[in-house]
């Protein structure tokens, strides 16, 4: 499901690659042409398979709660706890390799299934995040005057608030809240307060390039065809542009899944009984004071991975797009 | 020079503002039941609206422009007017009648909520905010005499009105019911101006134990210093020791170890350094492992801020200086046969300077509000651990002040950054 990143970018290679197609002058576009350099790039590839196995993990913990909760043969994960084995070691049983935790659920599934949550809530909340702040931004930066204004002010107010503090407040906030049949307590207020915390860098971003751009010749010639201007915006500025959005996206997933954790660790992310490694390093705090250390590692690990498979992708993917940013 | 400065002075006004509207959205407007949270959920309606008017939360939210209806003791003598307990029915508890808190105003009762474009025809219901009131309301004067009045649910508020001033236990007008106008003077006595007004004086008491924000920070803001400046200090010498190492050896394969270890710092969960910090104390000095009764308390928190936001500020200062290092002055400097510890050292590091004080600067507010992972965590009682009580006891005056504390101190330093460029850095000039 993060695979918005690479998917996007294979496709121009599919269609761009062996023959040049869309330019006759046999010229790549930035996509085939960052795709390539990707793909040389070892640690990039290890990384992007790290997060493919991460998604199908999430995919495959989805489909089980699909299929538990219409079956009766397969428990789900409330009712997979068993009381005769509860805080078992790894390996004590080859049915729970990472052992069990307090109420003997198996610790590893619980650990795949934290990484559905996990992978959602990083998707979720930059689907909501990079569109928001690429609009934003990019209006602000096309059109200057009040518009400028008023969305530097926004990103400036939302910035100058700690960003924990706001989360934590959003998520009290939305106690309660019902929006369009959409309960903001749960999973989705934890997306949205995510969002609302996460686009104000690719706006800022954003904004800042749309100023350069709105200078080239390209924009020139475009209004001097008489196109207008939400027009040159949305077809020709945004999509000079997008690889921001790329690069954004895959920079903030890794925030979202650092940030999921961190509230659901003070028990105001998931709700819950929902699976997660915030939620296990929370139940798990204390217990290596008492010699418990598996629940609190499978969490931490598995975070780790993924953060670090995220970040050095996003770090490769930002350098093959756009080289600039490197300073940035 | 000015005309910029200005700008972003009033720029900076108007970000604090913004912070004030977001903090007063979410901690006053969608935070709820307040008075539920501090009195608990089986508080009356009349206590909790004593709770709300004492502490000024049934006023209208935005502009007082609202007329609320008032009944008022014209007997002779000194003395209040008092509202007596009824047994039955629910009018004094839905209609919250709430005596007169200052000496002028104690023999006025108010009655009801605030309404907008309140007159003799609006309905009960919207001064109770939709319970139908009925049963008595039970009055005692300044002169000992009781006044008891039926109110019937379907009543507007001419009717209620009239049931006060002409019921036969009124004889001789002891009090009169009558509307209060909304006054001009009085169009600020809002919420949100007595949020911001608080905020901005530091007046803000706290909801709990009425204790002025400003001395809760100078006892808390002291732990979160004794947390944070160690910290700080060590964490920025620390980096820039390392990203100097690593930068002067660059591709090297001490180079690609400090990043490799750096990038595996960044990846680390916060989260797992406290819980794996906290236990190896435990193992080598269990008394040192939780509080800040002592000096030796300290030692674990400040390291752990120290280790996990080393590989940040590594990886960014490194990126600077080696952005620094590519650049043509360096060359010409090489090319003269200058020693690279010279150039690295002398020209380079002071050219870094810029961003790495802006990213400094830019901490100060963090340096100031603690970290609030850590101080819950290690029960270190500062005001990274206030902020997190006061959202779970929703003491919104403490959280908005420590907020717009925070933001104020965020957009100053910003304010003089961007000043400090635009005079140190001759190459930035200002519109």
């Amino acid at each position: 499901m993060s695979q918005e990143t690479p998917t996007a970018l294979k496709e121009p290679t599919a269609a761009g690659e062996p023959a040049g197609e869309r330019s006759p002058k046999g010229g790549r576009s930035l996509w085939s042409d960052a795709w390539t350099r990707l793909k040389r790039d070892r640690a990039a590839m290890a990384c992007l398979w790290v997060i493919v196995v991460y998604t199908a993990i999430a995919l495959g913990g989805a489909a089980y709660e699909f299929a538990a909760k219409r079956s009766a043969s397969l428990p789900t994960f409330a009712q997979s706890g068993n009381p005769d084995m509860t805080n078992k070691a790894p390996f004590e049983s080859w049915k729970y390799p990472l052992g069990t935790d307090w109420s003997g659920k198996s610790v590893l599934f619980k650990a795949l299934l934290g990484a559905k949550v996990s992978m959602t809530v990083g998707l979720m909340a930059n689907v909501i995040a990079i569109p928001l702040g690429m609009v934003l931004g990019a209006l602000a930066g096309y059109y200057g005057g009040w518009i400028d204004d008023l969305v530097v002010w926004l990103y400036t107010t939302l910035a100058s608030i700690p960003g924990i503090i706001l989360l934590i407040a959003l998520k009290y906030a939305f106690k309660g809240v019902t929006v369009f049949g959409l309960d903001l307590a749960g999973m989705h207020g934890l997306y949205i307060a995510l969002a609302v915390v996460s686009w104000i860098g690719t706006c800022r971003l954003v904004r800042a390039e749309v100023m350069k751009v709105r200078e080239l010749e390209y924009v020139l010639a475009a209004r001097a065809t008489g196109a207008g201007g939400i027009m040159i915006l949305f077809r020709h500025v945004l999509r000079n542009v997008a690889h921001l959005g790329i690069i954004n996206f895959s920079l903030g997933f890794v925030d979202a899944v650092k940030s999921e954790v961190v509230l659901s660790y003070l028990g105001l992310g998931v709700p819950v009984g929902v699976p997660s490694w915030g939620s296990m390093i929370n139940a798990a705090r204390m217990d290596l004071f008492v010699g418990r250390w598996w629940e609190l590692t499978s969490a931490v690990a598995a975070m780790f991975m993924l953060v670090l498979a995220l970040s050095i992708f996003g770090d490769r993917l930002r350098d093959a797009l756009d080289p600039r940013l490197r300073t940035a | 020079m000015g005309r910029f400065v200005l700008r972003r002075m009033l720029q900076a006004v108007f970000t604090i503002l913004g912070v004030m509207i977001v903090t007063f959205l979410l901690f006053r407007v969608m935070a709820g039941d307040i008075a539920a949270a501090h009195l608990g959920e089986r508080a009356t309606g009349r206590t909790k609206a004593e709770w709300l008017h004492v502490h000024g939360y049934d006023r209208p939210q935005l502009l007082n422009v609202h007329g609320r209806l008032r009944i008022t003791d014209l007997t002779e003598g000194p003395g209040s007017l008092l509202v007596l307990d009824v047994a039955e029915g629910n009018a004094a508890d839905s209609l919250a009648l709430l005596p007169g808190d200052d000496p002028a105003e104690a023999r006025k009762v108010r009655l009801g909520r605030y309404v907008f474009g309140l007159d003799r025809n609006t309905p009960i219901s919207r001064l109770t905010g939709g319970k139908a009131p009925s049963g008595q309301i039970r009055l005692k004067t300044a002169d000992d005499r009781e006044l008891l009045v039926d109110v019937k649910p379907g009543w507007t508020a001419g009717e209620l009105m009239d049931g006060i001033n002409d019921s036969p236990a009124n004889a001789g007008k002891l009090v009169t019911a009558d509307i209060a106008e909304p006054s001009v003077a009085g169009a600020f006595d809002s919420q949100f101006f007595d949020h911001l007004v608080k905020a901005v004086t530091f007046e803000s008491r706290s909801l709990t134990d009425n204790r002025k924000l400003t001395a809760i920070i100078r006892t808390r803001g002291n732990h979160s210093l004794a947390l944070t400046v160690p910290a700080m200090a060590l964490g920025w010498l620390a980096s820039m020791v390392i990203s100097c190492a690593v930068a002067y050896y660059r591709d090297t394969w001490i180079d690609r170890v400090g990043v490799f270890l750096s990038v595996l710092g960044m990846c680390m969960p916060f989260l797992a350094f406290m819980i794996l910090g906290q236990w190896l104390m435990f193992q080598i000095a269990p008394k040192h492992a939780f509080g800040l009764a002592s000096r030796g308390d300290i030692y674990v928190p400040v390291a752990i801020m120290v280790i996990a936001g080393i590989g940040g500020s590594v990886r960014f200062y490194r990126t600077i200086i080696l952005d620094e290092v590519n650049r043509d002055y360096v060359r010409t400097a090489r090319a003269k046969g200058l020693p690279l510890p010279a150039i690295l050292f002398k020209h380079v590091l002071k050219n870094c300077m810029l961003p790495i004080l802006t990213n400094l600067i830019l901490a100060i507010p963090f340096l100031i509000m603690g970290s609030l992972l850590v101080e819950t965590y290690f029960g270190i009682p500062g005001l990274g651990d206030l902020m997190l009580s006061s959202i779970n006891g929703r003491d919104e005056p403490v959280l908005s002040g420590l907020v717009f504390l925070s933001a104020l101190i965020y957009t100053v330093g910003l304010l003089l950054t961007d000043l400090s460029y635009a005079l140190f850095d001759p190459r930035i000039r200002l519109q």
